[in-house]
């Protein structure tokens, strides 16, 4: 059961440095037939975008070594990367952490603990509302078509998995 | 020009005392030379009558004979006295018969015609010129005036005596003016150097020099002023430095309240920073334990058999909780930082309670109790507050009773009360009820009633802490009345603020 990937489109990277969490994330997503791809940090994550190109990247903030908002500035600085959709995952829950985190770029952020049998639901809804704004000091090198990699699948067939949501 | 107003009180005594010195000195001079002056005449014409009596009584005879050899040689004898510097003999007609002169004389070779009338004269006449007196006088032989005698008489020792008088007058009154000027500076001195220390005090004190008195160590009318000065002074430096200290004071207790607010927010950040992190610490171990609980009752990991499937669900709820708790206490932490603002915009009361009904019925008749709602029908249409916040009170505290009452009925009533400007909504339940002595803490983090009940009253304990900020935010207060056995009753009121009514502007 957990090797669930039956060559479905969404490809997923997880970036968690605790094992627990990051088994739940992945089995999660497994479990929504997800192509997954997991790093402990920052920069085993960026190490795996080399030859990977993710329909998004689920990053944990509080890391050691490189943390979550070091890991989006260098996948931003990369062209190569620079327009995956990162969503935050995260224990802070306090008023203004995830204004704190859309606001540095974030294109999404969920608190832990996940709810599992929602959890696609909210994954649809963030990644359909995201709109790329093509920052203009990265004209200067023209990107090697990154809308093509970047941007989603499109949305509109759910993936299989989703009859199994029981209460 | 010299403005003499602006001189000094010494100069100008001095000045005065000085002019009326000599004035005095000098008219006291003045006065004996001219006394001296008119004792002397009076001397110089005795003089002249005794000279006039002998020169008759030795002449007469030479006269009334006309010897006249022996007449020149008697006047001509009277210039061996130095006083005498001319003589004359008349006749019973007037007409000189012989006369004499010193040698320096003025009146040699003057026409003289004063003859008749000293003939004439029954007295002698006097006759005072610039340097000499003429004195003549008749002669009377019997009833018959035969002639006359006159003589000249030199005033050159008066001119000299008065020249001395003058002189030594001159020198008095300068002296007594010297003196006068002296003894007018020093008393002046006197007078005014008490004023001049006075006003030199008076100065430094008005410049802000308190630490000096002024010394003066008369006993008169400026001595009373120096005192009362000296204890205006005196009271000036008291005062000011009473005023320093308590500007000190006031300025040490800013300070201090400026520490101890600083503390008071340190405090608070502190906390903040805590709750942020056992929020993080906990929710990181919860999302292991709520996600392979909910991984498995999917069968993620192979399927489950009815009990395994019982236990991980209430492994499950009781992860729930415990996140509910987590969640609460972030709540009431942000109120108590001051982090959350009500918001005052228009909503509809009725709505609100008609959707919030549908929820807490289904989880009373769950519990398998009454839900009852009445709702004044006079209560506006329209208030102005904010509405998710008072969801959340009157779910809170729906939810309170639901937990704490086993069986009967929960009621929910709303009412407005128009003349207090308040609105009230009551939510009364048949459960357990409060002891007394608890009633004071309910409202308490984590005070939750102990008792030795057979269900177990699950909650976090912060419902009511919360239910109570959030009720205090929104400007109202909540109360509680409570029979132990019977139920209690929750009684919250919130300002009546009626939302105007845009009519008709569609």
């Amino acid at each position: 059961m957990e090797n669930g990937n039956q060559g479905l489109p969404w490809q997923a990277l997880v970036v968690e440095d605790e094992p627990d969490n990051l088994e739940v994330i992945v089995a999660t997503l497994r479990w929504q037939k997800m192509t997954v791809r997991t790093a402990r940090n920052g920069f085993e994550a960026i190490e795996a975008l080399k030859d990977f190109t993710p329909n998004f990247v689920l990053c944990d903030l509080a890391m050691p070594d490189m943390n979550g908002w070091q890991t989006l500035t260098a996948i931003r600085n990369n062209s190569k990367t620079a327009l995956i959709p990162v969503i935050a995952l995260s224990a802070y829950a306090m008023v203004g952490d995830r204004e704190k985190a859309l606001a540095s770029g974030f294109d999404g952020y969920i608190t832990k603990p996940i709810d599992v049998l929602t959890f696609f639901d909210t994954l649809k809804v963030i990644l359909g509302s995201i709109v790329r704004q093509i920052p203009a000091t990265k004209d200067k090198k023209p990107t090697t078509a990154p809308e093509k990699t970047a941007e989603p699948t499109p949305l509109t067939t759910p993936p299989p998995g989703q009859n199994n949501t029981n209460k | 020009m010299i403005n003499r107003a602006t001189w000094p009180l010494a100069i100008k005594l001095t000045l005065v005392m000085t002019v009326m010195i000599v004035l005095t000195v000098g008219a006291v001079t003045l006065l004996s030379i001219r006394r001296e002056q008119a004792t002397f005449r009076t001397d110089l014409e005795q003089q002249g009558e005794l000279l006039l009596d002998s020169l008759t009584a030795s002449g007469a005879d030479l006269l009334y004979r006309l010897q006249l050899t022996s007449l020149q040689n008697l006047i001509g004898g009277l210039g061996t006295t130095k006083a005498i510097v001319a003589g004359w003999v008349y006749d019973a007609q007037g007409h000189v018969l012989a006369d004499a002169f010193s040698p320096d004389s003025p009146l040699i070779g003057a026409v003289d015609d004063s003859g008749k009338n000293l003939v004439d004269s029954p007295t002698t006449v006097f006759n005072w010129q610039d340097n000499q007196l003429l004195a003549g006088k008749a002669v009377v032989l019997g009833r018959q005036t035969i002639g006359a005698f006159r003589i000249g008489l030199s005033t050159a020792p008066l001119e000299a005596k008065m020249i001395t008088l003058r002189d030594e007058g001159l020198l008095v009154a300068l002296v007594a003016s010297l003196t006068g000027i002296v003894v007018s500076i020093l008393l002046s001195r006197t007078l005014t150097e008490p004023l001049r220390i006075l006003t030199s005090a008076t100065e430094r004190a008005a410049q802000g020099d308190l630490s000096q008195t002024a010394s003066i160590r008369s006993h008169d009318e400026v001595a009373i002023l120096a005192n009362s000065f000296n204890t205006m002074v005196v009271r000036l430096r008291t005062t000011i430095q009473e005023m320093q200290q308590r500007t000190d004071e006031v300025r040490r207790s800013e300070q201090e309240l400026k520490a101890a607010n600083a503390l008071a927010q340190e405090s608070v950040r502190l906390k903040s920073e805590f709750l942020s992190a056992i929020s993080h610490e906990l929710r990181t171990p919860l999302n292991a334990i709520l996600g392979f609980s909910d991984l498995l009752l999917v069968g993620m990991f192979g399927p489950l058999n009815e009990q395994q499937t019982t236990k991980v669900s209430r492994l499950k709820e009781n992860g729930s909780r415990l996140l509910l708790l987590i969640n609460d206490l972030l709540d009431l932490s942000r109120i108590e930082a001051g982090r959350v603002e009500v918001q005052q915009k228009p909503f509809a009361p009725h709505l609100l309670i008609d959707h919030l009904t549908e929820q807490m019925e289904s989880l009373a008749v769950q519990n398998s109790l009454i839900f009852e709602k009445s709702v004044d029908p006079t209560l506006p249409e329209s208030l102005v507050g904010d509405e998710q916040r008072l969801e959340q009170v009157i779910v809170n505290l729906v939810s309170n009773a639901i937990k704490f009452t086993r069986e009967g009925s929960i009621s929910l009533k709303v009412w407005p009360d128009t003349a207090a400007q308040r609105w009230l909504i009551s939510v009364k339940d048949t459960g357990i009820g409060i002891p007394p002595h608890a009633l004071d803490t309910i409202f308490e983090e984590f005070r939750q009633v102990e008792g030795g009940y057979s269900r177990p009253y699950q909650g976090t304990g912060l419902g009511l802490a919360i239910t109570r900020n959030l009720v205090r935010l929104m400007g109202g207060k909540i109360s509680v009345t409570s029979t132990l056995d019977v139920g209690s009753t929750f009684l919250v009121e919130l300002p009546l603020v009626v939302a105007e009514m845009s009519k008709p502007t569609i």
